[in-house]
């Protein structure tokens, strides 16, 4: 059966800086993947090129076995990847609601001219995309500020709002980029147990993040990254015990546990 | 919520009936200036969809309206093509239109893409001044042909209703495509185009298709304009008209369908008023509209939402006090 994801030899360059350095890597179905590295790693720029946000200088990506490497993004959110991003990315003049909605946009089947002349389909459309919003920002939990505008809700509320407008396109696998990042103790985890409940629904996840509670806790298996290039693959326990690991990133007070 | 809806259409019948009423017992200046508003409100609702909603900039316009008119008039006058199979050309022109601004609009961005629509409005312009003989040139076209209404070439009073009857049509469809999935995925692109490909939401589709709704309301607002003025020149398309538009959406409300109608009332209506002021009246219409950018840059439509749920709010407070 081929990978949920896998990355082959990826390489990207931005003029002389080599951010992703011959990555490879493979996350199965159903799994909880985590990537660490320091900052600067190319974290970051690894989800963009699963996300055709960036084409990659050399290497190729596949999903569920599909070459996916030079797919525009919204071809490759359409296959069933969904994504959340590190800078908080949502429609500031919409409310909760609608950002949510618009996540479900390209479920619809209506194109303009046909919306336009059969107004009771279009409308048949907005009931579903409404409905289906409003159970998905229950599920997240953000019901009590589903018809705010989103510039007015604080940080900790749009970095959920991000995973409910990337859950309403029914993605396979969801990349998070720092999830739990600037999050609360509590809402952090909050965070980690809708996460739970994401996976145990069948969602396969991607996460980068620094909280190493979190990494270690709820991932399977683990990548960690430094200077653009793999440096380990393991579960949480052999990569706690990593010399190299330690050395590059989680420091010595990591070794004693 | 069913009730609200009664309440707004009741709102707009009345609006309606009034504006009819208003027309029949107008002197022939206001009239004209009525009918002024029809097709500026229909501008205003097209470049809603660009530059409103989807945030692209679009100084074309009048040049896209002076296509709609003059096109109309060269296929129904000039060579006697049957008139409602010219509007239905005029549409499809509005389509090709939309593509070829929609195409560079993938490409450029802000300062770049206004540039390259004021190049697009002035090529229109001149041309249209060159070609003297489809056109008339810098002397117009006369004696445009107007569509036929109930099977007569109406006068110019009863073409004013075939341009509300235009009119109240293009509201409701911009109605439509605002408040549903098409004005909220246009609004993604322009708020944050990266989370927006990220939902699988196609941009340059997207993009071309709310620059080519902005042309086909622009060549539809032409054809009004032809058929009731029955004359057509150059001068009437400048890309300071096109200007004209923008502050329109600017001083209503971008993205809202009521706060393009408000704007574009007050933008058209505003002039006429300030006429009196004569030597001064151009230098308070200005100042007027940069007061309004600085203090009220949403438009005055979400000062007056803000003005009803800040009334709503106490009325429940006091309910509840009750
Ligand atoms: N668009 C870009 N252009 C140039 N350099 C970039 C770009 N994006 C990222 N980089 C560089 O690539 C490296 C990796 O960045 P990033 O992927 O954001 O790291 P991480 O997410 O692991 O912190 C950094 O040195 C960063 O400055
Ligand atoms: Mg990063």
């Amino acid at each position: 059966m081929p990978a949920m994801l896998e990355l082959k030899n990826i390489t990207k360059k931005f003029g002389g800086l080599v951010a992703v350095n011959d990555l490879s890597m493979r996350v199965d179905e159903h799994e909880i993947h985590a990537l660490i590295g320091p900052n600067g790693a190319g974290k970051t720029t690894a989800t963009n090129m699963i996300e055709g946000v960036y084409h990659p200088t050399s290497g190729q990506i596949f999903f569920k076995g599909q070459d996916i490497t030079n797919l525009k993004t919204h071809e490759i959110a359409r296959l069933g990847i969904g994504r959340t991003f590190q800078n908080i990315k949502l429609y500031d003049t919409m409310t909760a609601l609608e950002n949510v909605m618009v996540g479900g946009h390209q479920l619809t089947k209506l194109d303009l001219f046909p919306s336009i002349i059969n107004p009771k389909g279009l409308m048949e459309e907005e009931k579903m995309l409404k409905e289906k919003a409003e159970m998905l920002i229950e599920y997240v939990g953000l019901s009590g500020i589903k018809n705010e505008y989103v510039k007015n809700l604080p940080y900790g509320n749009k970095k959920v709002l991000e995973v409910a407008r990337a859950l309403m396109m029914d993605p396979e696998l969801l990349l998070l980029d720092e999830p739990a990042a600037g999050l609360n103790p509590s809402e952090r985890a909050d965070f980690v147990s809708l996460l739970m409940r994401i996976h145990s629904e069948g969602k396969t996840l991607f996460f980068i993040e620094h909280n190493m509670d979190v990494v270690m806790n709820v991932s399977h298996r683990i990548t960690v990254v430094n200077f653009g290039a793999k440096i380990a693959e393991g579960t949480p326990q052999e990569i706690q015990t990593n010399p190299e690991v330690i050395k590059a990133y989680l420091g010595e007070r990591y070794k004693v546990k | 919520m069913k009730k609200k809806y009664w309440l707004i259409l009741l709102v707009s019948a009345v609006i309606v009936v009034a504006y009819v009423l208003l027309f029949m017992t107008s002197n022939s200046y206001i009239q004209s200036v009525m009918n002024m508003l029809l097709y500026n409100i229909v501008l205003v609702l097209g470049l809603n969809f660009i530059t409103g909603l989807t945030g692209q900039m679009n100084m074309a316009t009048a040049g896209m309206m002076a296509l709609g008119a003059y096109s109309f008039a060269i296929a129904d006058t000039s060579y006697n093509v049957n008139p409602w199979l010219s509007l239905l050309m005029v549409l499809a022109l509005g389509l090709v239109i939309g593509r070829a601004l929609g195409y560079p609009s993938l490409r450029l961005q802000g300062f770049f893409l206004s540039l390259t629509t004021i190049g697009f409005n002035e090529v229109v312009r001149i041309t249209v001044n060159n070609l003297t003989d489809i056109t008339g040139g810098a002397t117009g076209y006369k004696d445009v042909r107007r569509l036929p209404f109930f099977f007569q070439f109406p006068d110019k009073n009863s073409y004013f209703y075939l341009n509300l009857i235009f009119t109240l049509i293009m509201i409701a469809i911009a109605v439509l495509v605002v408040n549903s999935k098409w004005g909220r995925a246009y609004k993604s692109i322009r708020d944050n185009y990266e989370a927006a490909e990220a939902t699988g939401i196609d941009i340059a589709k997207l993009k071309i298709q709310a620059f080519t709704l902005a042309a086909v309301y622009s060549v539809v607002a032409g054809v009004m304009y032809a058929g009731y003025s029955q004359y057509l020149n150059p001068t009437a398309f400048a890309t300071s008209y096109s200007q004209n538009y923008v502050a329109m959406l600017m001083v209503g409300g971008i993205g809202s369908v009521p706060g393009n109608i408000l704007g574009a009332t007050l933008v058209t209506v505003l002039p006429e008023v300030l006429r009196a002021f004569q030597n001064y009246y151009w230098v308070m219409f200005c100042t007027i509209c940069l007061l309004m950018a600085i203090f009220v840059p949403d438009g005055l439509w979400s000062l007056l939402q803000k003005a009803i749920r800040f009334v709503q709010k106490k009325l429940n407070r006091n309910k509840e006090v009750a």
